[in-house]
């Protein structure tokens, strides 16, 4: 590995990093191969090691670490939202407020919920249409051809629905997550910062 | 070595490094390389850390047709270094008590 693929691993895996951050230790490591020189470069490389193991390093040391993590899959999103119920009904002062977030989540979730359902029994409708069509296959050849064809359509849209409606639920989570991330990315700062006080 | 370095003690050898002077990544690497088994990966965290804490600041200055990004310590960065120093003291007279003058 020379000194270009080593840095554009480690660009790669700080990928979850803002920008900013990833930019800033790009460009430190960038100035560190060239204050080194040339002749150093194998030795460093030789220590610096994997790619993988400097980003984690990195990143164990930014401020939003659990945050960042969590936010990609739909599993994490959701729990971020679990947090976000629990923290509103935590703050008594805005019970009024909470209720009506509690409401609106909850409404999304069962929007969301439908939506999805509402694929499935398009597979559901394509699957009982096809056999109809085929339980009259004796009688009349034109109705199986008919149903079947109906069937396939259907599938086809339903197939198409579930898809789009997964992918609406996803990026519904991480909207959710990502909205309650920023109100309380400060405050993750400054838990951060108390916690490294607690370690020295 | 045999005895572990934490983020304190290298946040204090890199508030020394700059307290004396401005420097960059490589030459402060070296430096604290010169007395500390560190790797060279470790110092980017640190320095980040620091400067997010205000305790340093950095600056730009073209070097040989590009830019080299050099640490500051900042007033906050003394004062922080002040109480590592008070602090750093006060554990090595302990310590030494203990291993070399054999109060136990």
């Amino acid at each position: 590995m020379d000194k270009m693929q080593f840095l554009s691993k480690l660009d790669r895996n700080l990928k979850k990093l803002p920008f900013e951050e990833r930019q800033n230790a790009l460009r430190y490591y960038m100035e560190y191969f060239d204050d080194a020189g040339i002749e150093n470069e194998q030795s460093i490389l030789d220590e610096l090691g994997n790619p993988q193991d400097v980003a984690a390093q990195i990143m164990a040391n930014s401020a939003l670490k659990g945050l960042e993590n969590s936010s990609k899959t739909v599993r994490g999103s959701a729990s971020t939202v679990w947090i976000v119920i629990i923290s509103i009904f935590a703050a008594p002062t805005a019970l009024p407020l909470a209720l009506a977030l509690v409401v609106i989540v909850l409404a999304v979730f069962i929007v969301l919920f439908a939506l999805v359902v509402c694929g499935f029994a398009m597979l559901l409708g394509c699957i009982g249409m096809i056999i109809a069509g085929l339980v009259v296959v004796t009688q009349s050849v034109t109705t199986t051809l008919a149903f079947v064809g109906a069937g396939t359509v259907l599938g086809g849209i339903g197939i198409l629905w579930t898809l789009l409606m997964i992918g609406l639920t996803k990026k519904t989570f991480s909207g959710m997550a990502k909205t309650y991330r920023n109100q309380i990315a400060k405050r993750a700062l400054k838990n951060d910062r108390i916690q490294r006080g607690n370690m020295q | 070595m045999v005895f572990q370095v934490g983020a304190a003690m290298l946040d204090a050898c890199v508030l020394t490094v700059l307290g004396k002077e401005d420097t960059y990544g490589y030459v402060l690497t070296q430096r604290v390389k010169d007395v500390l088994e560190v790797s060279e990966s470790t110092l980017y965290p640190v320095l980040r850390r620091l400067q997010k804490d205000s305790c340093l600041s950095t600056y730009d200055q073209p070097f040989q047709g590009r830019n080299r990004r050099y640490y500051a310590i900042t007033s906050e960065g003394r004062a922080k270094l002040e109480e590592y120093l008070v602090e750093w003291q006060r554990y090595k007279n302990r310590v030494d008590d203990m291993l070399l003058g054999g109060n136990i």
